[in-house]
């Protein structure tokens, strides 16, 4: 049987918080199906984007590892790019079950700033990032902003935001469209005047 | 305090582990009041969430946990049980009410349970199932686990890893009575709740852990049975209970005492006196003395804790290094299996938190006499971490370690006297034990002379016969590989007692 106390309290946990990158919810009504969300880590490809990864745990759980895959399309030499199943040791053998929903997804988060293109699981994306670098990293940026992106604020809040911080609101909106909506560029050239 | 002595008079812990006590706690009043008002459901489950003592100081905690209530949308229909989500229409016809409500009373009982209980370090938290450790089991890496999750966490055929290091380990050891007793005095409350769940499961399982209460007369065990015979022999010396508070029964004794007295008021004053003045707030740590983590063999306030295969703890310094033979413990004499043991680095940081000056001073006095703690092999995370080599060899590993080990490995049954998890060899089953979990001995245990009681509650006594089974596993592939007749599926029956034989293996040696 599944150990329903445990899935609770990691819930519990790990959305309390929210600092980490990584938060779980349910899907259903069964605490045996929860969907995972992580966000893409600064600095790779993947950052700006949103991954949701289906979780479903075994009735072995937490003395077996939780079955994971990735519901985002995501281009990652470890990722399958087909149906987004996911080649990491500790969600196989290495599994232990003092690691949680949390860390195993913070694991995820992990392998997504560190591909191990020598243990592929999709090996077209595994060739291309050994071979053309360049491309992958294109790839997996377009494949981020086509599939992974975050719900984009609405420009009110943006306006709302800056003119917060004490800039005149006309100002702001005029450069908020210069920038093409990119609150952190239009920050930049309000700051330097 | 008195909260504390009360829930550890005899009378009260046997009325509080009755079920009749369990349906008239606030609790489950609370509960029925719910069915029979059940249209406040959702809102009874705010009011709960909002009077837990933390929740209610901070608001965002509050709004954190009410994630975990119905969808702000929920609409209550007419049949007040049935909540129906706002929800677009795809949506609904997936949704099942009913367990999205059994769900939520999973989420609403954990709450309840646990909001009486003691708020404890997150060093004494189970990191399998993240609750308060319950019959703590200390590994040989010195990682603590609750006595279910570790065995459950074993692997039924080969080594062992710890859940939290990855350190090899062949031996399921004892439960640690030294931090048993310590978090029944530390946290009454949690604790006592641990004991409900775990009890609840056992009885379903029909799997027994150990039971160390005493004063559950109905049970008698065969723990119990050997504390009772200890302690008329101690004849009433309190004095002699120090030295033997490793072996847990003792440690009832004065608890035990303690709450009798507190009968007449005459010896209320007595129980204050043994106060330390530095108690905390809500009292129950001032119930824990020095005199309750004592090493077994130096009986001074245990530096740099260790514990044996056996469960007794040691000093880091104390563990008795014998040059050429294996560890033994000095009190049970039984063996410590594998290397020295590492210290228990999380009861340690509670030692140095919980008695700052007389850790510091007993540090001083060990460094002083210059005896040194530094004992420590080679790690023996660091020597596994070595050992993992290529994938491939691993494999050849593997190969070899079955070809050499499968024709004699016993699937999924451990050894009751020294923890050996699988048997691997020759396998003594108990023929006489009733118990659906059986009694199994190795071949060594067997032969020797200690015959500890068994790990899962067995009413196993020496009298006893045993009988050889062999590994069935490997004979059945044999069978189905080769379709050979090997005809070993009756075991052996060994006509004499084991005990005879023991004694007639100690005459000999």
């Amino acid at each position: 049987m599944l150990d329903l106390s445990r899935v609770q309290k990691e819930l519990v946990d790990c959305n309390r918080d929210k600092s980490s990158g990584v938060s779980i919810d349910l899907v259903g009504d069964q605490l045996s199906h929860l969907a995972g969300t992580i966000s893409g880590p600064i600095g790779t490809p993947y950052e700006g984007g949103v991954f949701r990864i289906d979780i479903r745990l075994p009735d072995g759980y937490p003395f077996e590892p939780p079955k994971m895959q990735f519901v985002t399309k995501v281009w990652h030499p470890n990722i399958s790019s087909q149906n987004g199943a996911i080649c990491l040791d500790i969600l196989k053998d290495q599994w232990s079950p003092a690691l949680t929903l949390k860390t195993a997804l913070l694991s995820l988060q992990a392998l997504l700033s560190a591909p191990e293109p020598d243990d592929p699981q999709d090996a077209v994306v595994a060739q291309q990032y050994l071979r053309d670098y360049p491309t992958f990293l294109g790839t997996a940026r377009y494949w981020t902003e086509a599939f992974a992106r975050r719900v984009s604020i609405g420009t009110e809040e943006k306006v709302q935001k800056l003119v917060e911080m004490g800039f005149p609101e006309a100002l702001v909106r005029t450069t908020l469209e210069n920038a093409g909506g990119d609150e952190n560029m239009a920050l930049e050239k309000l700051c330097s005047g | 305090m008195k909260n504390y002595a009360l829930a550890h008079h005899p009378q009260v812990l046997s009325k509080i582990s009755s079920p009749s006590f369990m349906q008239s706690t606030h609790k489950n009043k609370k509960k029925t009041n719910r069915k029979s008002n059940a249209k406040s459901f959702p809102c009874l489950l705010e009011e709960l969430i909002t009077s837990l003592p933390h929740v209610r100081e901070r608001e965002s905690e509050r709004k954190r946990i009410s994630q975990f209530l119905p969808p702000s949308s929920f609409i209550q229909s007419p049949d007040a049980w049935v909540l129906i989500p706002a929800m677009d229409k795809e949506e609904k016809s997936v949704f099942n009410p009913s367990i999205s409500i059994s769900f939520m009373e999973d989420l609403y009982q954990t709450l309840d349970l646990c909001k009486d209980d003691e708020q404890f370090p997150d060093y004494f938290k189970c990191s399998i199932c993240l609750d308060l450790l319950y019959k703590p089991v200390v590994l040989a890496c010195g990682h603590v686990s609750c006595f279910w999750c570790v065995h459950k966490s074993m692997n039924n055929f080969r080594h062992s890893r710890c859940p939290k290091c990855r350190n090899e380990y062949y031996h399921f050891p004892c439960i640690c009575r030294l931090l048993h007793s310590v978090f029944v005095k530390l946290y009454p409350v949690a604790y006592k709740r641990r004991e409900m769940e775990v009890l609840e499961e056992e009885n379903d399982a029909h799997y027994f852990s150990p039971q160390f209460e005493d004063h559950s007369d109905t049970t008698v065990n065969s723990y119990a049975y050997h504390a009772s015979s200890e302690r008329s022999n101690l004849g009433g010396f309190v004095d002699q209970l120090d030295c033997d508070t490793c072996h847990g029964e003792a440690t009832n004794v004065p608890r035990n005492s303690n709450s009798r007295d507190l009968e007449g008021d005459s010896n209320i004053s007595l129980e204050e006196k043994k106060l330390p003045e530095n108690g905390q707030v809500n009292g129950i740590h001032k119930q824990l003395s020095t005199d309750d983590v004592l090493c077994v063999a130096c009986k001074q306030l245990l530096l740099s804790p260790s514990a044996l295969n056996c469960g007794h703890v040691y000093c880091e310094a104390c563990v008795p290094t014998p040059k050429d033979e294996s560890i033994r413990c000095q009190v049970c004499q039984s063996l410590h299996p594998g290397g020295f043991p590492k210290v228990c680095l999380d009861f340690d940081n509670f030692l140095v938190e919980q008695f700052p000056e007389e850790y510091a001073h007993q540090r001083k006095v060990i460094h002083g006499s210059g005896v040194s703690c530094q004992q420590k092999g080679p790690s023996a995370c660091a020597t596994q971490v070595g050992k993992v080599a290529s994938k491939s060899s691993i494999w050849i590993d593997d190969f070899t370690w079955w070809h050499e080990h499968g024709p004699n490995l016993h699937v999924g049954v451990g050894c009751d006297s020294c923890g050996r998890y699988p048997i691997i060899g020759k396998r003594y089953k108990c023929m006489d034990c009733k118990e659906a979990v059986g009694f199994d001995l190795c071949e060594d245990c067997y032969g020797t002379s200690s015959k500890l009681p068994g790990r899962f509650n067995q009413q196993h006594t020496p009298e006893h016969r045993f009988e050889v089974v062999q590994s069935s596993v490997f004979h059945k592939i044999v069978r189905m590989m080769g379709g050979q007749s090997e005809d070993n599926s009756d075991a052996s029956t060994l006509s004499n007692h084991a005990s005879e034989e023991s004694e007639n293996r100690d005459s000999t040696a």
